[in-house]
């Protein structure tokens, strides 16, 4: 069977679990919206397995991250603390959008009859989100959009959702696999500046 | 090289640093350098005329595992071979620190191997020891770069602030007033290779020093800059041309004049033999040729660790990795967080 370690850090809550085939042998959690790089070490040493004198330790097969939507200074944390596991442990990894881990618990716990939508909040009273089939298959997004724009989606809207580790897990072989780089959907909020501040000034005596 | 004090049985450190725009990674064995590498995301910043926190934190995370991968390759071992992880903690940005210290725990626990989350600045302190042997104790360090300009004292292990800027960095002075004078970003480099066809007389630009005693050793630069705008206003109005490279000349003498005489005085009255500068101004060909200059009059030893060892690096929070594993200090709580504001008398969280 394939071990897995999976890891997201796209919403408020950090999340950690592994996995090897249908049994879960371990996972934790901890929900701290500004607080992801301080527990993600913590959570680590949650999972005994994890720890290489536990006679039960072996080095997982693959590690896959949740490369959001989210906020991007914790979704960063998962990332990079996967990517570097992976890379100390010569295992591949490997990204999985984590509405997509979302929607498999949706699917997993509540009765749908047809299609909806997940969502996570952004910040700014947006909301990141995707819609998918009952079945938990993406048919469109990830996007962000302000709450009206998500609102005005006609499928029901599932908010309150988390990404666990377990669902991301078994996203795996299942969901689109994606590069483990964050799902950023928007560039740096940053404007270029005028290269100087209009002050006109020649090169002196060595104008050309 | 220092091969005396270091030998095949002193450990392994791994040191990450991401507090600004240059991801690095150094391999340091006791007080030899074995690698030193580094990921920069200063191009991305040009056109925005300085650093952008999220545009750094992005070219962090693209850029950490390999470029601990290219370390791991340079010193010729593989990662298990590292006895202990340094990373920065802290100060710098809190979205860039975090990349460096997600991915330092990952590689401890992966590996079962000790983290140590030190301080930046005392990282710019100790990285000379890499260079120039073992720190003379006590010391004062002057450190100089876009994002600080402070005075340290280093005596009997414990690091203590003298003084620091008010308002803007030395780097983050040199980047503005290049702006003005329609310079590209960074500014530091600019204005040392323009300066060298400039008057450093030309102009008497202000320089702030402190008449009040309880803050002599604090700098700062925004009046500098101010009078620089002021005095290209005023020359525009008269109809003159300006010569850049005098201003550059006149500005970069005003710095380095303001740094190395408050850097020399602090450690004369420190009772101090030996200054370290570090920081990427440390580069600054004027800084260098004048702290040399006054530090010899003053019977002070100077140590200027190369350009390489003076900008952001990994291998300045390998040596200070390195020194705290010396001291046998503990390593770092699992949960220790990335700080913008770790005071520099606290060199290991
Ligand atoms: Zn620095």
């Amino acid at each position: 069977m394939k071990r897995i370690l999976a890891i997201d850090t796209s919403t408020d809550m950090s999340t950690l679990a592994l996995v090897d085939g249908d049994q879960v042998i371990g996972s934790a959690e901890h929900t701290d919206a500004r607080g992801h790089v301080e527990a993600i070490g913590t959570l680590f040493t949650q999972i005994p397995e994890l720890d290489r004198s536990n006679s039960e330790f072996r080095i997982p097969d693959l590690i896959v991250c949740g490369v959001g939507p989210g906020p991007f200074t914790g979704l960063r944390v998962g990332i990079a603390f996967g990517e570097t596991l992976a890379f100390a442990w010569g295992i591949p990894v490997e990204g999985i959008c984590s509405l997509d881990a979302v929607a498999h618990g949706i699917v997993r716990t509540e009765k749908l009859s047809g299609d909806f939508v997940a969502a996570i909040p952004a910040r700014r009273g947006e909301y990141y989100w995707a819609s998918y089939t009952q079945f938990g298959q993406r048919i469109s997004g990830p996007h962000v959009n302000s709450t009206e724009q998500v609102e005005s989606n006609p499928l029901p809207i599932k908010t309150g959702f988390f990404p666990w580790g377990v669902d991301l897990a078994h996203c795996v072989g299942v969901a689109q696999e994606l590069a483990v780089t964050p799902l950023y959907l928007r560039p740096p909020d940053a404007q270029p500046q005028a290269p100087n501040l209009g002050v006109n000034v020649g090169m002196g005596p060595h104008e050309q | 090289m220092n091969l005396a004090s270091s030998t095949s049985h002193d450990p392994i450190i791994l040191g990450i640093e991401t507090s600004c725009d240059e991801t690095g990674v150094g391999i340091v064995q006791g007080r030899t350098l074995l690698a030193n590498h580094l990921a920069s995301s200063v191009d991305e910043h040009a056109r925005f005329g300085g650093v952008v926190p999220e545009v750094a934190s992005r070219a962090h995370l693209e850029a950490m595992v390999p470029t601990i991968q290219q370390a791991c390759h340079s010193a010729g071992i593989s990662v298990t071979d590292i006895d202990a992880v340094a990373v920065t903690a802290g100060p710098g940005l809190v979205g860039a620190l975090i990349v460096g210290v997600a991915s330092a725990k990952a590689l401890g626990l992966a590996l079962a191997k000790p983290v140590y989350g030190v301080n930046h600045l005392a990282a710019h302190v100790l990285v000379d020891e890499l260079e120039h042997g073992p720190l003379p104790e006590p010391v004062v360090g002057l450190l100089v770069s876009g994002g600080h300009s402070s005075l340290i004292r280093v005596s009997d292990g414990s690091f203590e602030s003298l003084g620091s800027t008010l308002d803007d960095a030395a780097g983050e002075a040199f980047d503005k007033i290049a702006r003005l004078l329609g310079l590209p970003f960074p500014g530091g480099p600019e204005i040392d290779r323009v300066a060298v066809e400039g008057d450093p007389q030309a102009i008497d630009f202000p320089r702030a020093l402190s008449v009040d005693p309880a803050h002599a050793f604090n700098f700062s630069f925004s009046g500098l800059k101010t009078a620089v705008a002021r005095w290209i206003k005023e020359q525009q109005m008269l109809g003159n041309n300006i010569s850049v490279p005098d201003v550059a000349a006149s500005v970069q003498e005003a710095i380095a004049d303001i740094l190395t005489r408050k850097a020399v005085a602090a450690t004369m009255e420190f009772g101090a033999a030996h200054l370290v500068i570090g920081g990427g101004v440390a580069a600054n060909s004027r800084l260098r040729a004048l702290a040399e200059e006054r530090c010899a009059a003053a019977g002070i030893s100077v140590r200027i660790p190369r350009p390489g060892l003076c900008t952001d690096n990994g291998a300045m929070v390998a040596a200070l990795g390195s020194h705290v594993v010396r001291l046998g200090a503990p390593a770092s709580p699992l949960d220790f967080p990335a700080s913008s504001t770790m005071p520099i008398a606290q060199i290991l969280r």
